[in-house]
């Protein structure tokens, strides 16, 4: 279910040091251009606060004198301002578009090169859409902190001030009596917007309750109408309706408040500004010029503050998006997969020794388990589910580290070699197959630029894949569609084969798949397995007889112990756990 | 569907009928906008008066004057801009809470069917994002529709008092906006398209990648992910600065636009004045004119876009509301009532089920989910259900609770053709655990008691608890029987909430108890507790256990053998054991892996 009820942007707060502190590295490489958007934003600020005065002198010294030369002076000039403004503006905007972006992608790759390097364990308690909503919501969000917000309400705040000295620096006392309102005016919206800010919090917290109580009656519907309950479930859910329209009936209230407020007071201010700035034009002590600068001004010196306020909620989801995304940025990334040996190959064989293993502390998957593999031999693992089967398999290439015992290659510990090599050079073939988009090319060769012609024809050869590949539009370049939509369940097992061979395992491990499959693709992985194993050393986790009756040895596990070990014949004639497993997953019968 | 064509309300009607209980709010609103318009018109006009005044020289008192008129046209227009919002953003609240309560109350009224067709998501988006769209126009859109609109009538009127030439010169760059917001916005359309599109590359390509994330890791093949999922990025950022060169210059543009008639005011307007055909205070109030005009030509084009949006948004809602309802032979809302209350004061009529010759296909199924079912259940036994999956075991139950009707053959309980029987008379007669268990983010006490008739008694919902085994686990939760569910209480573990679901069922306390593979997620031990508690306390009700553990059902008074839509064996336990079939042979593999997983 979709996540309609979110705390932390409803509470978060506007500002935090700490986090803004964190982001400021992710800016270090755009410096000039955050230099070159304060600039702009300077520059701006200035032509806006020269025109009113170009028109003021326009109209003192080209219309009152009657001077058309000075006039059309003037004209050019006002004209000219703007015209940069214009240009300033549009720079400004792009800008801050161009380096916002820049800087978001840059967070977001960083963001997902950091989530590539977490461990496995990490994955097993993430849900994928939260970690998605991290890299395309969250980032973005944050980002907008430094392209919008706050370039934005710093260019307002100039304004802001800009106005303010310049009416000082004009005339002072007619200054003075112009921003005489302002301060009360900012306390009044301060407050105002506090009051405003909760309601709708309130509001918006009230839709997400009803959101999500809407979601769960759709889903929940068979069970409403089986037990006749949509009376009350119409009243239960009237309740929050109405309690949602009431908080918002509330929002509005306070919300109203907000532009009369403003209102009153430019009018005080342009009352003031008329009357004391005309009494000053009939003493001669100012030109009507100036009063006609100072009106523009006054008209001006409103619309920042509305600005500002609306900013507010940017800089708060802003600040929770932040907190998530550096939440994510602080898990501990796995080790570093380079340190340790090379694992070239495999010379002699592989020992399980007393081998100990749990993914969390509470209960052992692995228990004393021994057993070794001699180079060259095809061994299948087989087990009730959760016998810890495909523990093993992701012990071997080092996704978790086990506890207790060993796991030694030709007498030395798995733990001492990379974990790059080891996932390199350990092919692990799960038959759930994961296809990528893009062609079938790329989904082989994952590793950018890997590909190798001569590998290409091997695998074909070695798979018999050419009838395949044939019956596809563009052959091994047609392009796969989401989830492999457009391909056979046959072709996705062969991509998953000829993927694990392209980076040419020295040990391969098999992860059957329990479910059924068609008859085609059945003596596709029949025929597949037993050449892929014949000639390396492998594992295999099975789930078909046909590939047990194949191996040389069998290991049977059960609740993580080795309980009985031999050929598919030698475990038969023992009458122990292995025949009543046989019985139960592959002699004939009911399919459950 | 061809309740469709009944029913051609169209979005615009729908709209008007959703706005039609608040006509006397929006009146008022109405009436407040123009107060607010008028005030708002006035400034301009005080103030050419007041320079007028001071260009004349020794008129103080006139200025005086002017800059009271200020003051009081601000204080009129500050009182009725609070009313405005609040007549107009108010009904918008109202409607949309009149428009969420039709849509809800029809969804529970729509068949079982439709929600098996149509996804949660889909359903969802209508009811939060497109009546967020239909809220907006109805507020804030009807607002600034209206208040352009009045813009329009009179600003220009009263420029050309002021000076009919001038206003022909200065409103003609003007007469750009509309023509470039629509082109530009255009544009800025289609950018933003290829913008949306490239993010949903971006996050498909992260969603592929971190459901692979074993593969990928399994291959150590990070860095070339890192790179692709980084072209992908470089790709978005492409098409966002493509969207960014039009959209920086948009606004700016605009703002260009309302300059160049700036520009040509000061220069006309400037000679105007000095040839002594206008005021200086006219050329003020011109100036303060335009700058009133430029935005609603700006709003004109975002006023289209939101009207259209918002009606689409409607349209999508009406789909909602355009669904037929579930059909009931006896259509009668009221007198069903009353026959319920009777009902449950008679001692019951009998509850024996009988099929006969059922058959069901699925609307777009090729094969048949049910063939031929008949059995007959006397009221008070119980009848186990078991086969494969797939097998129609569930099917049948869909069809005896009415969710499906049968293509042939009958369905009679306590002798009546459940097709003469009310849906709503009909449901009142099961108890229905399902088969993946759903509960509400409420409390387990709600949860429990959720269709018990007699909700106050207190101790009732404790009493259904422990029936269904959940005694022990209620003890650990901190608030009890009041523990919150979901995700902002307590989460449940798979057995504990088919455990509350059975206590949901059990406290409904209806003839038939049907449970739909319920105990799956409970181990062996518990559930044998659980059905032998039931066996106990229900002796008199009819019990209809699915299951493919045959364990739970070798009480059963009768036991059907399911393959394909067939009973392929009936009998109770003793007797299918005998004939050793195929239920036989199920039994003994279940015995083994009951073994296996003993340990041995």
């Amino acid at each position: 279910m979709e996540d309609y009820f979110n705390e932390d942007d409803i509470k978060a707060p506007m500002w935090d040091t700490g986090l803004v502190r964190r982001m400021l590295p992710y800016l270090r490489n755009w410096r000039p251009h955050f230099l070159l958007s304060v600039l702009l934003v300077l520059a701006g600020t200035a032509v806006q606060i020269s025109l009113p005065l170009l028109l003021g002198r326009a109209v003192d010294l080209g219309i009152k004198i009657r001077n058309f030369e000075l006039l059309w002076h003037y004209v050019m000039l006002y004209a000219v301002g703007h015209a940069s403004f214009f240009v300033i503006l549009a720079a400004r905007n792009w800008l801050l578009q161009y380096t916002g972006q820049q800087i978001l992608h840059e967070l977001r790759t960083h963001l997902f090169s950091h989530i590539q390097k977490l461990p496995i364990s990490f994955f097993d308690r993430t849900p994928v859409g939260r970690l998605v909503t991290r890299i395309t919501n969250d980032v973005a969000t944050m980002a907008e902190l430094f392209s919008a917000a706050l370039i934005n309400v710093s260019g307002d705040i100039c304004v802001l001030i800009g106005i303010g000295l310049m009416m000082l620096t004009l005339h002072w006392k007619l200054g003075l009596a112009a921003l005489l309102a302002s301060p009360l005016l900012y306390y009044v919206v301060w407050i105002l917007k506090g009051k405003m800010r909760d309601t709708f919090r309130h509001a918006r917290a009230r839709l997400a309750m009803l959101n999500a109580s809407l979601a769960e009656n759709v889903s929940g519907m068979s069970v409403i109408h089986v037990f006749s309950q949509e009376a009350a479930r119409e009243a239960k859910f009237d309740e929050m309706n109405t309690s949602l329209r009431e908080a918002e009936l509330t929002s509005v209230f306070y919300n109203s408040f907000f532009s009369p407020v403003v209102t009153i007071f430019s009018a005080i201010t342009l009352a003031i500004v008329t009357t004391y700035g005309g009494w000053l034009v009939s003493t001669g002590e100012i030109s009507i010029g100036l009063l006609i600068t100072f009106i523009a001004y006054t008209q001006a010196f409103f619309d920042p503050v509305r600005q500002i306020s609306e900013q507010i909620s940017v800089f708060q989801s802003a600040m929770a998006s932040a907190e998530r995304v550096f939440g994510l940025l602080d898990e501990a990334p796995e080790p570093d997969l380079e340190s340790g040996r090379e694992f070239t190959g495999l010379n002699n064989e592989i020992e399980f020794r007393n081998l100990n293993f749990s993914y969390n502390s509470d209960k052992q998957v692995l228990k004393d388990l021994s057993f070794t593999i001699k180079k060259g031999e095809r061994i299948a693992v087989v087990g009730h589910t959760g016998a810890g089967k495909t523990t093993l398999a992701a012990l071997l290439k080092r996704f978790y580290d086990y506890q207790d015992g060993q796991i030694l290659i030709d007498g030395v510990d798995l733990r001492e070699f990379s974990r790059s090599s080891l996932r390199r050079r350990i092919g692990l073939i799960q038959q759930d197959v994961n296809i990528f988009s893009g062609t079938i090319l790329d989904n082989i060769f994952l590793a950018e630029g890997s590909f190798d012609k001569n590998k290409l024809d091997s695998i074909i050869l070695e798979l018999q894949m050419e009838i395949l590949i044939d019956k596809l539009p563009q052959g091994i370049e047609t392009q796969i569609f989401e989830r492999g939509s457009n391909i056979s369940a046959g072709q996705r097992q062969l991509i998953a084969f000829s993927r694990a061979l392209a980076t040419d395992p020295e040990i391969l491990i098999l992860d059957e798949a329990t479910s059924s499959v068609d008859s085609e693709t059945e003596s596709i992985i029949q025929r597949s397995v037993q050449q892929l194993t014949s000639s390396r050393t492998s594992l295999i986790i099975a789930h078909r007889l046909s590939t047990i009756r194949n191996c040389s040895r069998i290991l049977v596990l059960h609740n993580g112990r080795l309980v009985e070990q031999g050929s598919h014949e030698e475990l038969l004639k023992q009458k122990g756990h292995y025949q009543k497993l046989y019985e139960l997953q592959f002699a004939e019968g009911d399919k459950e | 569907m061809n309740q469709q064509a009944q029913n051609p309300i169209t979005a615009q009607k729908y709209t008007l009928e959703l706005l039609r209980p608040y006509r006397r709010h929006l009146l008022y609103g109405l009436t407040s906008l123009i107060i607010v318009d008028i005030a708002d018109i006035m400034p301009p006009i005080i103030i050419k008066t007041a320079i007028d005044a001071i260009e004349h020289g020794n008129e103080m008192r006139t200025v005086a004057y002017c800059g009271l008129a200020l003051l009081l046209t601000a204080a009129v227009q500050a009182t009725f801009r609070f009313f405005w919002r609040q007549f107009f953003l108010g009904t918008s609240h109202k409607s949309v809470y009149d428009l969420r309560k039709a849509l809800f109350s029809h969804l529970l009224k729509l068949p079982f069917h439709y929600f098996s067709r149509t996804r949660t998501g889909d359903i969802m988006s209508r009811l939060t994002n497109d009546i967020q769209e239909i809220r907006f126009m109805l507020g804030i859109g009807i607002l600034v529709a209206l208040d352009a609109s009045f813009y329009f009538m009179t600003i220009p009127f009263i420029m050309i008092w002021l000076s009919p030439k001038l206003t022909l010169i200065t409103l003609l760059p003007f007469l750009m906006m509309p023509v470039m917001v629509v082109l530009v916005k255009n544009a800025i359309h289609n950018r933003s398209r290829d913008v949306q599109a490239r993010l949903s590359d971006l996050s498909s390509k992260a969603e592929e990648n971190l459901s692979g994330i074993r593969v990928i890791k399994g291959f150590h093949t990070e860095d070339s992910e890192i790179s692709r999922f980084s072209s992908c990025g470089r790709a978005f950022v492409r098409d966002k600065i493509r969207l960014a060169n039009v959209e920086a210059f948009f606004h700016p543009a605009l703002d260009l636009v309302i300059a160049a008639g700036m520009v040509v005011l000061l220069y006309f307007g400037g000679n105007m004045v000095i040839a002594g055909t206008i005021t200086l205070g006219s050329f003020m109030a011109f100036e303060a004119y335009m700058l009133k005009l430029s935005w609603p030509m700006m709003a004109v084009g975002w006023i289209i876009n939101l009207y259209q949006r918002s009606m689409a948004s409607m349209e999508r809602c009406l789909q909602i509301l355009r669904e037929p309802v579930a059909r009931s032979p006896i259509d009668s809302g009221q007198t069903t009532q009353d026959r319920e209350s009777s009902d449950k004061g008679e001692a019951p009529v009998g509850y024996d089920i009988e099929l006969d010759n059922l058959c069901f296909t699925y609307p777009d199924a090729t094969q048949p989910a049910l063939r031929n079912i008949s059995f007959k259940l006397p009221e008070g036994r119980t009848l186990g259900i078991t086969g494969p999956v797939g097998c129609g075991k569930s099917t049948l139950l869909r069809l005896l609770m009415k969710m499906f009707a049968p293509d042939s053959g009958h369905i009679m309980i306590g002798g009546r053709d459940s097709r003469d029987i009310d849906l709503n008379e009909l449901r009142q007669l099961f108890s229905y655990v399902p088969q993946e268990t759903f509960l509400f983010s409420e409390t387990i006490r709600e949860n429990v008691l959720f269709a018990c008739s007699d909700k106050t008694r207190e101790e009732a919902a404790e009493a259904y608890a422990q029936r269904a085994g959940l005694a022990d686990d209620i003890k650990e939760f901190p608030g009890r029987l009041e523990t919150m569910l979901g995700e902002r209480g307590v989460n449940l573990s798979g057995g504990q909430k088919q455990r509350v679901s059975l206590a949901r069922a059990l406290a409904a306390e209806r003839p038939i108890l049907v449970l739909d593979d319920c105990t799956s997620a409970v181990d062996t031990e518990t559930e044998q507790r659980i059905l032998s508690s039931l066996q106990k306390q229900v002796r008199k009700q009819t019990c209809i256990i699915v299951s493919h553990r045959m364990v739970s059902l070798q009480n059963a008074d009768l036991i059907l053998y399911l393959d394909s839509g067939e009973v392929v064996e009936a009998g109770s336990h003793e007797e299918l054991l005998q004939r050793g079939g195929r239920y036989a042979r199920a039994w003994e593999r279940q015995r083994i892996k009951a073994q296996l997983e003993e340990g041995s």
